[in-house]
């Protein structure tokens, strides 16, 4: 799924984030570091960003690179650790908002080595004026404003979904300007720019399935929540959730891959389509085991209620 | 209420509970008495033959789809 190539940039980034880090601010370094272990455990930043589940925020970049040619090794290096950092940005303010997640108030100084790390690759690639400023402007600005927005709705419908809770991963189109502007291929933008938007649906849609147990126990919002409150007539939302909720959070994941696979076929190369059937099996996988674990539990309740 | 009404529903929470929250669902895998307990729930002879009833392993792997994975998201 991840090129060696790949794996081997989001290792040095790794490397490069720390040391760069506990060589400026060495005691915030402590605390980043211990920030992570409560996230990752011993997992490292490279692991993290390579998993199955992870969103594909080094490969969407990675892929389009390779569809115009040889992909170039110095600007991934820039583009991996730029986005390294600025996820850590991201994450760090969203734990600190959601207040169920690791980190604290004393890690916000912590934002602006992220911040600087996040921009100074691009700061590097181009110059001032360069129209690349004005989409990471764009991209980056919207992603705040939907995260905040996001943070403060009460009800969630399929419309705000796509306009808001699913474009929470906007910012994964900034390495998409990135390599468009320094490739000099502006017509590839709009396509890449759409693939990850779709797949921004798909992959909130299945946190909000996967995630349910916790977002219930947090109180907050979500579309699949929402729409449980919409149906449920009586009963508990884990009744919901149980009885329909899950095929019905399924349902809307799969009309969403449909849209994502419409989109990564006009791709070239089509890696990006072989990633989405890989991305389909392990799903596959997942549901099996929670249809078999739903089946125990409705049999159970049958034969309790006797 | 009747009694048999009662550790019905006391079941039925059991399950649940053991259907979404991975940590407990082991617990009443390795020691359905104790975990019954730790609900505030005395176990029954009946209770413990009901819970020995079910594929525990099925709901436990349940709860695990559902823990909170670390990574990116």
């Amino acid at each position: 799924m991840y090129d060696e190539a790949l794996i081997e940039l989001a290792a040095e980034a790794d490397l490069q984030l720390r040391s760069n880090l506990a060589y400026h601010a060495p005691f915030l370094a402590r605390s980043v570091d211990s920030w992570l272990e409560d996230m990752f455990g011993a997992a490292s930043l490279a692991e993290v960003f390579t998993r199955i589940e992870a969103f594909p925020t080094l490969l969407i970049p990675w892929w389009l690179d390779g569809s115009i040619g040889e992909r170039d090794r110095s600007l991934h290096r820039a583009l991996t650790y730029s986005t390294m950092n600025g996820y850590l940005y991201i994450r760090l303010i969203d734990n600190l908002m959601d207040q169920d997640a690791p980190g604290d108030v004393n890690l916000l100084p912590a934002l602006s080595f992220f911040h600087l790390e996040f921009i100074d690759p691009y700061r590097r690639l181009f110059g001032p004026g360069h129209r690349f400023w004005a989409d990471l402007r764009s991209v980056w600005l919207e992603t705040a404003d939907v995260t905040l927005h996001d943070a403060t709705l009460r009800e969630i419908d399929r419309s705000t979904f796509e306009r808001v809770s699913a474009r929470k991963t906007g910012a994964a189109k900034i390495p998409v300007a990135a390599v468009c502007h320094y490739r000099r291929r502006l017509h590839l933008q709009p396509r890449w720019n759409d693939f990850a938007d779709a797949f921004g649906r798909w992959h909130q849609m299945h946190n909000d399935i996967f995630s349910w147990r916790k977002d219930a126990a947090h109180g907050a919002t979500t579309f699949l929540l929402s729409e449980g409150r919409r149906q449920l007539a009586d009963g508990t939302i884990e009744d919901w959730f149980i009885d329909a909720g899950f095929d019905w959070g399924i349902d809307q994941l799969n009309a969403y891959m449909s849209d994502l696979k419409r989109i990564a076929d006009t791709l070239e190369p089509q890696e990006a389509l072989a990633y989405l059937g890989d991305r389909e099996n392990s799903l596959t996988a997942q549901v099996a085991e929670v249809e078999t674990g739903l089946a125990v539990l409705a049999g159970a309740r049958n034969a309790l209620d006797g | 209420m009747s009694d048999d009404r009662e550790s019905k529903e006391e079941l039925e929470a059991v399950i649940g509970k053991a259907a979404f929250d991975e940590s407990f669902a082991e617990e009443l895998v390795a020691d359905p008495a104790a975990a019954l307990r730790t609900m505030g729930i005395e176990p029954t002879d009946e209770m413990l033959e009901a819970l020995s009833a079910i594929d525990a392993e099925s709901l436990k792997r349940l709860a695990k789809a559902f823990e909170p994975q670390p990574g990116i998201g």
